[in-house]
């Protein structure tokens, strides 16, 4: 009787407390408000991608302005040259070409207005859509860049997708891209466990 | 209740009279209980810091030493098994020192896991009803269950006989042999899980191994009956109380048997990890012989396996097993070594290297010592209350007749005989 | 100064005997807790502020008090009622405020329909700054004196998989040749080993895959940082400390609110963002693009363009742990 009873005892408290799931909770979706989405492509002073079936994917501005180049360059002329510099390191002292071995300006700048690219697909590209120029040789990059595979998104994960132009990245003139100094140091072994 | 609470404060009386020797033995237990709170008092205020643990070694000697004790409390059923299960006469007379052993072990064992944990107030979280008790999913829920579970079959059981002997009356076997048989197999379980507690960590090469439950099993089996043996010793020099040669041999026995399994078993998992020597052996390679200029616990562990295998010799011949004088020192020899193959051997190498290869050592501190002694010098405390009330419950010295009159008299004896001696 | 303030931070580490230890508590005892905080960043604190602070301690410290009493009694999050949630987040505000002078704003919106976030980290991108770890420590309040980091990068040498050969210390100019980099942190298992291990419950899986820490129903066993496969949890040795100048005001309950010593704590997909439509911090600091993350359900999303077009991997899935954590080449 007392064992029954004791046994009935840890099996209710057993179940009891054998505490159950709780239902998960959630909240209401998440929406992208149609002002926010406007205001984000206006932040980023962004353009949409003139690639077919990727209308939804927005390239944001560089920083930097872009040089105006038919102040000197003018439509149709010779570019500017400075005789008493040497050739290449006039107006464009800060450029070194590292890219591909051996390019030099005209490669990928339109000798007559080098705001405009030379590019073996599409013959519109300009500076802001850079990324049709340099998709014309990398191509995988490309392909990923599109994808989301590669290049940085500027906006959260839901919502409009701002992600940054190729230049934004690399520099154009020597894409690959540096070294630095890391920060936050880990610190994994604690001094503490050797201090006592 | 009444009967029973005069039980209680006769019981209480007793447990604080005694030798010189008696009260030098208090005196070192109570010191190190403060020493232990000191130490508990910085943990408590400063947090886990004051301990040697860190992200990648986070179970130290706590965790380590509340494996070992609640293998030392699973035990106690060696005793229980022969007496009850196979009426064994001689074990009949100690089983209750089995038991008591078991109820002084579990508590250091649940002692040493409130001080493991982060946040003891909120302990009661993880209690059935108030808290959320997250069972069956999470093992340590179940060591909860078998643990406290077991802490009161042990309590009970040996409560219930004494009480009557105390009143000159014979336990009635209906009410308690039940629950004896129930404590078998708890005993059994209380280790397995706490085994599981380790295995079911898939990720960790070191603990997920299937012979790690039974291997726990058989070194508890070989650490407590040789806890007992020594504590025997002690009683038969300190008391009046008859424990006869037939018993000590039989348990030694049971030593014996359970060490080979023992060493079988350590022996299997050796050559697993060095046969092939793999990225899962990189713990067992540094328990063993370090790793990359770390070898904290190598010397340890190396002198741990050269007494484990001297003492299971020593043991093993039947001249000297039943030389009472090479007896203990080789029980004490095999209990010290158990106790850093499976503590400090187990816990702390599972987490070096860490799950992503790193190598961060661990030392135990002052703080961690100290509190470690101290729970250590609460569980002999406990035993030897208990040890003592049961002496002189079956000894006769106290009874719900007579006083404690007789007790005096009798320690003087005792002490002479051990001077003598 | 800063070297100073960290060694006063460390408290009784930083002493080699407990009899400093005991002095130091003791000295650490008298100031108030914030007077402590002020004077362990003093630099920060401007002279007035911590006047102000002193005139109003003796009644914060009695709230404080009384607000840590409320805590002990607090029960689990996930059986709260919404008012009881509500109410309990608005004692958080409060500490906040009373205990560091920040106007905290914690969230406790739930996780959103439709949606189960993963993560794609592309090794040939990542270049080892570690600038993602900078940014994860100071959007999730972590411990700024022990220095707790969620997120570990190991540099590799090519050719090799395993990252017990990786080494997460260097400190040399990166990326260097030859090498690659591969970063670690809580990887959001579907089938996480650490809830299962939780004997209270207090670390759960949420609806949108997120796993997230009750800190206040933790009790601090550190068995899911056993169990954890890939060490992405951490926990808090001692009382964390951040500098009131530093502390990130916008909080969510189940990530980045303060915590306090002897609880678990874990990367949580930076909760207090993603749940509002936002990347977590890390992925929103990486100068490389290698980090991306977004809604596993919604087809149209970059990280199920890379889980169906790039040859992906994730650490040790023969566990069965279900990472929503993948690593990709270019």
């Amino acid at each position: 009787m007392l064992k029954n009873n004791f046994i009935l005892l840890v099996g209710a408290l057993l179940f009891a407390g054998c505490s159950k799931e709780p239902d998960p909770t959630y909240s209401e979706p998440l929406e992208q408000e149609d002002y926010d989405r406007q205001q984000l492509i206006d932040d980023h002073r962004a353009q949409p991608v003139t690639v077919e079936g990727y209308a939804d994917v927005y390239v944001a501005a560089l920083d930097t302005e872009t040089k105006n180049c038919a102040r000197c360059h003018k439509s149709g002329e010779q570019p500017y040259r400075d005789d008493s510099l040497p050739y290449g390191q006039d107006a464009h002292w800060d450029v070194a070409i590292h890219h591909a071995g051996d390019m030099e300006c005209f490669s990928c700048h339109k000798k007559e207005d080098p705001n405009q690219l030379v590019s073996v697909v599409d013959k519109n590209a300009t500076l802001e859509t850079a990324y049709l120029h340099c998709g014309s040789c990398h191509k995988d990059q490309f392909a990923s860049w599109l994808g989301g595979a590669h290049g940085k998104r500027l906006t959260g994960w839901k919502g409009v997708r701002i992600v940054k132009n190729c230049t934004g990245c690399h520099n154009p003139h020597a894409p690959a891209r540096g070294t630095t100094l890391p920060v936050a140091q880990p610190t994994i072994t604690p001094e503490r466990a050797k201090r006592h | 209740m009444k009967a029973f609470f005069k039980f209680f404060t006769n019981g209480l009386t007793t447990v604080f009279t005694g030798s010189v020797n008696y009260y030098l033995w208090l005196g070192l237990l109570f010191a190190l209980m403060i020493g232990g709170a000191y130490g508990y008092s910085i943990q408590f205020r400063e947090g886990l810091v004051a301990t040697g643990m860190h992200d990648h070694v986070s179970w130290g000697i706590y965790i380590s030493n509340f494996i070992f004790f609640v293998g030392v409390a699973a035990g106690g059923v060696m005793l229980v098994i022969p007496a009850y299960v196979m009426k064994d006469k001689d074990f009949t007379k100690v089983v209750l020192i089995g038991e008591g052993l078991a109820v002084a072990a579990l508590v250091m064992a649940l002692m040493f896991v409130l001080v493991d944990l982060g946040g003891v107030t909120r302990f009661w979280h993880m209690l059935p009803v108030i808290g959320y008790f997250h069972f069956p999913q999470s093992m340590l829920t179940w060591d909860v269950l078998v643990l406290n579970g077991y802490l009161v079959l042990n309590l009970a059981i040996p409560a219930y006989i004494l009480h009557c002997h105390y009143h000159g009356r014979e336990p009635n076997k209906k009410i308690y042999v039940p629950f004896v048989i129930l404590s078998v197999f708890w005993a059994f379980g209380i280790h397995l899980v706490t085994a599981f507690l380790l295995v079911s960590v898939a990720a960790n090469s070191f603990w997920s191994s299937g012979l790690l439950g039974p291997r726990f099993l058989a070194s508890a089996f070989a650490a407590g009956p040789a806890l007992i043996i020594i504590i025997f010793s002690i009683i038969r020099q300190t008391s009046s109380f008859k424990i006869s040669d037939e018993t000590i041999n039989k348990l030694s026995m049971i030593v014996m048997f359970a060490a080979y399994a023992n060493l079988i078993m350590l022996f299997s998992e050796i050559f697993k990890e060095f046969y092939w020597v793999s990225e899962h052996s990189a713990h067992a390679r540094y328990l063993f012989f370090g790793l990359e200029g770390h070898h904290a616990v190598t010397p340890y562990m190396w002198a741990a396996v050269i007494c484990n295998v001297v003492a299971t010799l020593m043991i093993s011949v039947q001249k000297l097993r039943e030389n009472i004088a090479v007896l203990v020192p080789a029980c004490l020899a095999l209990f010290l070594s158990i106790w850093v193959e499976k503590g400090l051997g187990l816990v702390i190498p599972g987490f070096i290297p860490s799950q992503l290869g790193e190598i961060v050592e661990y030392l135990p501190t002052s703080v961690e010592i100290l509190v470690t002694l101290g729970i250590i010098a609460f569980g002999l405390f406990t035993l030897t209350a208990l040890l003592k009330v049961f002496i002189r419950v079956e000894t006769g010295a106290i009874s719900s007749k007579g006083g404690t009159e007789g007790l005096a008299a009798e320690m003087d004896a005792a002490i002479k005989k051990r001077f003598t001696a | 100064m800063k070297d100073d303030s960290k060694k006063k931070g460390a408290g009784c580490n930083s002493c080699n005997s407990s009899e400093n230890c005991f002095a130091d508590m003791a000295l650490k005892k008298k100031g108030s807790r914030r007077g402590a905080l002020a004077a362990l960043f003093g630099g920060a604190a401007t002279a007035a502020a911590s006047s102000a602070i002193a005139a109003a301690s003796t009644e914060d410290e009695k709230e404080l008090k009384r607000i840590k009493r409320d805590e002990i009694f607090q029960k689990y999050y996930r059986t709260m009622t919404e008012e009881e949630r509500a109410k309990t987040i608005a004692r958080f505000e409060r500490k906040s405020k009373v205990q560091y002078g920040v106007d905290a704003h914690i969230d406790g919106t739930h996780a959103r329909p439709n949606t189960l976030f993963g993560y794609a980290f592309n090794i040939s991108k990542c270049e080892g700054s570690r600038k993602c770890v900078d940014a994860c420590v100071t959007e999730n309040n972590q411990d700024r004196t022990s220095g707790m980091q969620y997120i570990k990068l190991f540099e590799m040498e090519d050719g090799i998989g395993s990252v017990h050969g990786g080494d997460t210390e260097y400190s040399h100019e990166v990326p260097v040749e030859g090498k690659y980099y591969l970063g670690t942190q809580c990887f959001h298992c579907e089938n996480p080993p650490c809830t299962k291990a939780c004997p209270t419950g207090a670390t759960w899986s949420e609806p949108d895959g997120i796993v997230v820490v009750d800190y206040n129903w933790c009790i601090g066993c550190r068995y899911c940082e056993a169990a954890c496969p890939y060490f992405a949890r951490r926990f808090n040795w001692k009382e964390p400390e951040v500098p009131s100048d530093e502390i990130n005001p916008y909080q969510h309950y189940l990530g980045n609110r303060m915590r306090s010593k002897g609880v678990m704590e874990k990367c949580t997909f930076c909760i207090q963002r993603t749940r509002q439509g936002k990347q977590p911090a890390c992925a929103e600091a990486c100068p490389t693009g290698a980090r991306v993350f977004g809604n596993l359900l919604d087809p149209d999303s970059e990280i199920r363009w890379i889980l169906e077009n790039k040859k992906v991997f994730r650490l040790k899935e023969d566990l069965g742990t279900e990472p929503k954590f993948w690593y990709f080449t270019d």
